[in-house]
């Protein structure tokens, strides 16, 4: 598939097929995804990939905008202390996890996987639920499976009204 | 086997409890219109779980979730669509209780799904914190008639049911203590369920 192709048929996808998810499959994504940009090279994104279903029943409980039925919940986390040792800060490492983010959605939907960032989650339950210490930060979760219905390509505003040239106000 | 599908039963209740006490918390910080879609995903779950887990089934309750989950959707798209949609099936389910003469478990299901439905219509005009506090009074409702209808009683939901009480008067009046007791009774069902 071409770029374009990619970045324009790419949805949000809530619907998923009672389908597994080869490991093969979900090793290629992360590693297109931790070639997202990074502050400094700090490379601060952990990621948690799920596929108990009794864990990812669990953690659709105590994450309201979750879509349910996925076959693997990727948990973006951030390794905080990493960060600080060398001289990041936790803003950077959402940057970083939303970039890498980005990448693994577009590598998922290249393979035919579906996937929806979800931020509604209750970050301690989730957290306790996946046993993770305090200096790993959850940043989101991704669930990922195959898609069962691709929604509509949802409007988007013109560039010309999110653009301006040179200076604010400029066309 | 007979245990092993009441402890399944059991732990898929707690689950059901637990969506509703997160999303009573995560209410606090989202949309507005995050509240309707909430209630109608509990109510979408509800009648999984009596179909699943009690082996309920109703064909207009069936029919009328399926029609829930684009209203779900539709609500956070078009709110007069929402609203209008809404309404009519608050109608339909009305009408199906004043048909049904008799005060039997279909008609306390009936009802519960109308109160619910008519909780998510009158939160698109009510402010923000409300949509916590239907949140809560579903749990206690869920739970009333899972416990008379369904005979479904578990000691960790009833000890959750003793707070809701001090959280719902909370809500109103001390958000910071709120959102605290709140958290508190997340992590305790974190625990639970884990």
């Amino acid at each position: 598939m071409e770029l374009e192709q990619i970045i324009l048929g790419r949805r949000s996808v809530r619907k998923y097929k009672d389908q597994p998810i080869p490991e093969e499959s979900i090793e290629h994504i992360l590693k297109l995804a931790i070639h997202a940009p990074t502050a400094s090279n700090i490379q601060p994104w952990i990621f948690g990939a799920v596929s108990d279903p009794n864990i990812i029943r669990m953690i659709e409980a105590f994450s309201p905008g979750m879509p349910r039925g996925a076959a693997v919940i990727i948990a973006v986390c951030s390794d905080q202390r990493l960060s600080e040792n060398k001289g990041g800060n936790s803003n950077l490492c959402t940057l970083d996890c939303a970039f890498a983010g980005q990448n693994l959605i577009l590598a998922a939907y290249e393979q035919g996987i579906g996937s929806c960032i979800v931020c509604s989650f209750n970050r301690p339950g989730v957290s306790s639920i996946l046993g993770l210490p305090d200096h790993v930060y959850l940043e989101y979760l991704v669930t990922l499976g195959y898609i069962i219905q691709t929604p509509k390509l949802p409007q988007r505003k013109p560039v010309e009204s999110v653009l301006f040239a040179n200076k604010w106000g400029d066309k | 086997m007979i245990m092993n599908n009441k402890k399944k039963e059991q732990s898929e209740v707690i689950l059901f409890f637990a969506f509703m006490l997160t999303s009573a918390r995560g209410l606090l910080k989202e949309p507005l219109l995050y509240g309707p879609s909430r209630l109608l995903s509990t109510v979408i779950m509800l009648y999984e779980l009596l179909s699943k887990q009690f082996d309920y089934e109703d064909k207009d309750i069936s029919d009328l979730v399926e029609d829930l989950e684009e209203l779900r959707l539709l609500c956070m798209i078009d709110e007069d669509a929402f609203v209008a949609a809404i309404e009519e099936k608050i109608n339909v389910i009305d009408g199906k209780i004043l048909q049904n003469r008799e005060q039997n478990g279909r008609k306390k299901v009936l009802s519960f799904y109308l109160s619910i439905l008519t909780n998510a219509r009158a939160l698109i005009d009510e402010p923000q914190l409300y949509g916590s506090l239907r949140l809560l009074e579903t749990i206690v409702q869920s739970y009333d008639l899972l416990r008379d209808q369904f005979g479904f009683e578990d000691p960790d939901i009833s000890d959750l049911l003793k707070d809701i009480d001090e959280l719902k008067s909370l809500c109103l009046k001390d958000e910071t203590g709120f959102v605290y007791a709140l958290d508190s009774a997340i992590i305790h069902m974190v625990q639970v369920v884990k």
